[in-house]
Parts: structure tokens; C-alpha cells; sequence
């Protein structure tokens, strides 16, 4: 029982110090006079950088418990720094919007219990805790893209709202047509039940893992369920766009990571092509979109899209012959990492761009900015040179860990066109890079820089060519996050 | 051998309010027909000797949700048009693929092997109910209140008045 007691309770730590200080910060706020909530900021930066510190000893220190329902392992360990890494630098980033100031108080809590649902979701090997952890980042998370009244931000959390509680219906029929096969949620009980299971009870299993999947599909925005992301990335408050095409995007992908390892070794469904099919889509689909945007955060988001596609390239990969591939799974925490910290410091850009209350989306309002903010252009043209994948960037990294995964799990024909689709995606990416330094300004008035600001772009761009140049040391972590995979 | 009769019944209150609500033209009757729709569902937990549950089901569905969308539609100005509230769209589409789903799921379902527990008395589920929720399913119980105190900050953030 007390061995049970801690293997919860260090499983569950993580998640209750960010709910705890969630509703901490909820009861200071309600007394906190409404122009003084803006220093919650500091407090939710100290939270977030405290689980850090938590989860970064607990990944050394690297002894997988279980108890009940939530397991703590390093594949666990690893989402959660990606997790805590977004919020902290998406977080910054809202201290410069209106979000962060005006009303402040509940924006930092939501964002607070939104990054504790994540964190469950990584931590949880019960397919109940996962949906609940699901439901609870999803919740916060709609709630921020429309915590700006003004009718776009509406229909964006409308839209997700509603997207959302759709995939929420997948989720849950999958998961009780499991339950019904195999009489538990449990991931360990399903993997012992499912292994013997023949049969129509089989395909009851299959069924639901395909539901799972869709659920979950549409959480990381893969083609073809895809349609809310553009909207809702357009017209959520940037910093939330940027915690969503990272930190929410990369907990979808803990959990297909989860749900492969449980289930691809038994149900003995075509994953590979399965999953191929649906990198290729996502892939090719989001860049040809991406092409036309000239709203930025809409190309970001389409970019966001076709990044969901690259990863899941690795996770195609990562089943061969019915045996799960660590590389490969390790190069999708890696791909996790690499294009949170890019595409948080583009959206830093965007965010620098506008001003308190109004938002520079055009592409073209970026034109000239070479000439007046030299280090922002080239930190906005390293961060899109990063996203195409070029070296000796964190991009190009994150990919060619990936291809190497799917070439040695034979996948050629998916490289290739993952390569194609690189090719593809710098027509747009560089575009931007040509806009700021070779069109002419059209009198625009030019980003005031604050050092939290400031911060957030030069650590981000500091990132994406330091890993970029020794990225072996972050790989190996990521690739021990994921030795000895069990549940 | 009241019980076929009964579950004809109930199963068609289920699919027949099911019918009005996909099918109706005005979203005034389809608010209505959801109300057969959630009963039909309560009398298929009764079947299943899960009195607690049937009894949720009409609390929280019959005597919160419906008045709730019904309060919506009534407050929103001019649904009641049928032209604008209520479209059917891609209708031959949607039907061959929900008729192959059908069949699909049926075959899977009728074909499967289910845990059957003996038949026995009926027994209230309300004890069984609370004990696994407070013993084996404590801690999903105690987080849906996190997902809980999210959606209600939500809902006060999302309603208040902008202040400037």
C-alpha cells in the first residue's frame, strides 16, 4: 500500500504542484486590486520553471514506478520538459499582449491547469485519467483562444469548442468499445486481455484504436481532420497560438505515442500504413495550403500542420514488424522539442510585431524590417530557415533524426516525399525571409522591445542554433527517454 | 415477458425522436425531439439494471442540458426559420456512409463475444457506484473537479463585461 502510495504520489507530483499553484494564484487574484493581477506573471513564471526543476530530477534520477492509474517513466519525464518549455516561453510572450495585462488573473491559472492537464496526459496509463487530463487542458485551452472579446477570438473558441468536443465523441466511443472488449481501461490490462483476444473481440479492439486515433487526430491537427486549426490559430491571442502549435500539439502526440506502444504490438492493424498515409496527407497538404497564406499566423498554422505530418513520419517508423522502433519514437520527442522552440520564437515575432491590443498579421507588413531591427529579421530569417530544415539549424536536426528512423525502418517512399515537402514548404518559409529584407517598408511603425521579449527570441534563436550544431547530447536524452519501453 | 415490449418501446422512442431531431427542418422541433431521444437512452440503462445512471441521465440530461439548448434556441433571435437553422446538407453522401457504418458496427457487435455477467436479480447500483469512486476510481474522480473548476472559470471569463 505505501509503495503504491509513492509510486502516485511521484507520479502525480508534477500535476499537483501546477494545479496547486493554479489555485494559489486563483485565490490571490480574487483579492488582488484588478490593475496589480499583471504581476501574477512572475509567480506563474516560478511555478512553471519549479515543476521544471521537479521533472528534470525525476528524468535523472530515471526509476519508472506505476501505481493506479499514472505511471512515471522518462517517456513521461521527456513530454513533460517539452510541455513546460512552451508554457514557460509562450507565457512570456503574453506579457507583451493584452491578455496577459488587462485582465490578468485567470489567464496565468488557465494556463497553469491547461499545462497540469498536459502533464497528466503524459503521466497517466489509464485510458479514463487520459481523457479527463485531455478534457482538462482542452477546456483551458478554448477558454484562452477566446480570452480576447472581439468577434474573430469568439468564433475561434467556438470553433474549437465545438471541434473539440467532437474528437472528444471519438475519444470516448474508442474507448468504451475497448473497455467492452477487453473489461478495463487500464493500458497493462488491455495489453494482457487484447493479446488473447481473437476474433470479432479483436475487431472491437481495432475499432476502437482506430476511433482513438481520429480522436486524437484531430488534438495534433493531422489531415484530414484538420479544418479548425487555421481559424482557431488565427484567432486565438498569439501567445496562445504558440502554446497550441506546441505545447497541446505535442500532448496529442504523447498520447499516439502511448497508444502505439500499448496497442501496435497486438492488434496486428496495418499501423505502418496506416500511419503513412496519414503523415503523408498531413505533410503534403498542410505545405500546399501553407503556400497561398498571406495572413502569418494562418502560415503558421498550416506549417504547424505539415510539422504534425513530419512527426508523424517518426511514428510510422517506429513499428517494424510488429516491434516497436525507440529511435524512432525518440526522434518524435526530439522533432517535439526542436519545433516547439521554433515556431514559439516566429510567433515571438509576430507577437513583437504588433503592439498591446492590435495584432500585425500580414506578411507583408514585414517588409523593411531588415533595415530598422537588423537582429529581429535575422532571428525571424533563422527561425524560418529552421522551420524549412536547412543546417545548421534545430529543424534540420529534428528531421534528419526522423528520416533516419523511417529509412532504417524501410520506408523510403515516405522520406522521399518528407523531403519533397521540405522543398516544398521553403518556397513559403523564405518568402517571408525575401519580404523583410528585400522589399521596401510601407512606413510601418516599428516594435518597441521589452527584455522579457527580447529574452524569449534571442534564448529561442540561441536554441535553434546551438542544438543545431550539437544536437547529440539533447538526442541522447530523448532516446533514454525511451530505453526499456514497458507499461 | 413485459421486458420485449418494453425495450421495443424504448428503443423506438430512442430512434424515432433520433430521426426528428437529424431530420426536422426547424432546430425549435429538433430541441423537442431530443428530449425522447435522452428518455429512450434512461430506459436503456434501466435494462441494464443501472438505476443510478438512469436516474443521472434524466437529471443531468432531460432536466439540465435540453432546458439549456432549449433556453438557447429560444433566446437567439429568429432560429425558428427553418432555412437558416436547420440545412440538411450532402444528404445521399451522408446516408451510404452512415448505412455502411451501420452495417459495419452491427456485424462487429452482434458477432462479439461480450463479458455477460448471470442474470441476476436486480440490484440497486448506487453502492457498487460509490464505492468504486471512492476506492479504485479516486483519482479520476477527484480530477474531473480540476476539469470542473477550469470550465466554470471559463464560463465567468467568457461572460464578463470588457471593463476599460
Amino acid at each position: 500500500m505505501t509503495i503504491l502510495f509513492l509510486a502516485m504520489a511521484k507520479a502525480l507530483a508534477p500535476f499537483l504542484a501546477l494545479v496547486l499553484s493554479g489555485l494559489l494564484l486563483l485565490i490571490v487574484t480574487a483579492f488582488l486590486p484588478k490593475e496589480k493581477t499583471r504581476l501574477l506573471f512572475y509567480p506563474t513564471l516560478l511555478a512553471l520553471a519549479g515543476t521544471t526543476i521537479l521533472v528534470a530530477t525525476n528524468w535523472v534520477d530515471g526509476f519508472p514506478l506505476e501505481g493506479g492509474m499514472v505511471i512515471s517513466d522518462r517517456i513521461a519525464y521527456g513530454f513533460d520538459l517539452v510541455f513546460l518549455l512552451s508554457v514557460f516561453l509562450s507565457t512570456i510572450l503574453s506579457r507583451e499582449t493584452e491578455e496577459g495585462n488587462a485582465h490578468g488573473g485567470e489567464y496565468y491559472v488557465l494556463t497553469l491547469f491547461a499545462t497540469a492537464g498536459m502533464v497528466l496526459m503524459a503521466h497517466s496509463r489509464d485510458l479514463l485519467l487520459l481523457f479527463i487530463a485531455l478534457e482538462i487542458m482542452s477546456l483551458s485551452a478554448y477558454i484562452l483562444t477566446s480570452y480576447r472579446q472581439s468577434a474573430k477570438g469568439a468564433e475561434a473558441g467556438m470553433k474549437y469548442f465545438v471541434m473539440g468536443a467532437f474528437a472528444s465523441g471519438f475519444l470516448l466511443y474508442g474507448i468504451a468499445l475497448i473497455y467492452g472488449a477487453t473489461g478495463s481501461t487500464d493500458f497493462s490490462v488491455i495489453t494482457q486481455a487484447g493479446a488473447g483476444a481473437t476474433g470479432n473481440s479483436l475487431w472491437l479492439i481495432r475499432i476502437g484504436v482506430a476511433l482513438l486515433l481520429i480522436g486524437f487526430g484531430f488534438k495534433i491537427a493531422a489531415v484530414p481532420f484538420h479544418f479548425w486549426a487555421p481559424d482557431v490559430y488565427e484567432g486565438a491571442p498569439t501567445p496562445v497560438t504558440a502554446l497550441m502549435a506546441s505545447g497541446v500539439k505535442a500532448a496529442g502526440f504523447v498520447a499516439l505515442v502511448r497508444l502505439v506502444i500499448a496497442f501496435a504490438p497486438f492488434t496486428a492493424l496495418p499501423w505502418v500504413k496506416i500511419l503513412s498515409v496519414l503523415a503523408f496527407l498531413t505533410m503534403t497538404i498542410g505545405n500546399l495550403i501553407a503556400l497561398k497564406q498571406t495572413n502569418i499566423k494562418r502560415m503558421l498554422a498550416y506549417s504547424s500542420i505539415a510539422h504534425a505530418g513530419y512527426a508523424l513520419v517518426g511514428l510510422a517508423a517506429s513499428i517494424k514488424n510488429g516491434q516497436i522502433q525507440e529511435e524512432a519514437l525518440a526522434a518524435v520527442l526530439f522533432y517535439m522539442f526542436a519545433y516547439s522552440l521554433m515556431t514559439i520564437g516566429a510567433f515571438a515575432i509576430v507577437v513583437a510585431m504588433g503592439r498591446k491590443g492590435d495584432e500585425v498579421d500580414e506578411i507583408g507588413d514585414y517588409a523593411g524590417l531588415s533595415e530598422h531591427h537588423p537582429a529581429l529579421a535575422a532571428a525571424m530569417a533563422l527561425f524560418m530557415i529552421s522551420l524549412t530544415g536547412i543546417p545548421p539549424t534545430l529543424g534540420f536536426i529534428g528531421k534528419f533524426y526522423l528520416l533516419r528512423a523511417a529509412v532504417s525502418s524501410g520506408l523510403i517512399g515516405l522520406t522521399v516525399v518528407a523531403v519533397l515537402n521540405s522543398v516544398i514548404s521553403a518556397f513559403y518559409y523564405l518568402s517571408v525571409v525575401m519580404v523583410i529584407y528585400f522589399q521596401k517598408e510601407k512606413g510601418y511603425r516599428l516594435p518597441q522591445l521589452s527584455y522579457t521579449l527580447l529574452f524569449a527570441v534571442s534564448f529561442t534563436a540561441m536554441a535553434v542554433i546551438y542544438l543545431g550544431l550539437f544536437p547529440e547530447e539533447l538526442f541522447q536524452v530523448a532516446k533514454q527517454s525511451f530505453q526499456a519501453v514497458v507499461f | 415477458m413485459i421486458a420485449l415490449p418494453l425495450f421495443g418501446f424504448f428503443a423506438l422512442l430512442t430512434v424515432g425522436s433520433a430521426l426528428i431531431v437529424s431530420f426536422s427542418r426547424s432546430i425549435v422541433y429538433s430541441g423537442f425531439a431530443l428530449l425522447g431521444t435522452f428518455f429512450g437512452a434512461a430506459g436503456f440503462y434501466l435494462f441494464l439494471s443501472s438505476d443510478f445512471v438512469a436516474v443521472t441521465q434524466v437529471l443531468i440530461y432531460v432536466g439540465g442540458v435540453l432546458v439549456l439548448i432549449l433556453f438557447a434556441i429560444m433566446l437567439t433571435n429568429k432560429i425558428e426559420d427553418a432555412t437558416t437553422s436547420n440545412p440538411s446538407l450532402n444528404r445521399i453522401a451522408g446516408a451510404v456512409l452512415t448505412f455502411v457504418l451501420f452495417l459495419f458496427l452491427v456485424g462487429i457487435l452482434s458477432g462479439t463475444d461480450w463479458v455477460v455477467q448471470d442474470e441476476e436479480k436486480f440490484a440497486s447500483m448506487v453502492t457498487p457506484i460509490g464505492n468504486a469512486l471512492l476506492s479504485s476510481y479516486l483519482l479520476p474522480f477527484e480530477v474531473i473537479s480540476i476539469a470542473l473548476l477550469a470550465a466554470l472559470l471559463g464560463a465567468v471569463v467568457l461572460v464578463r463585461r470588457e471593463v476599460r
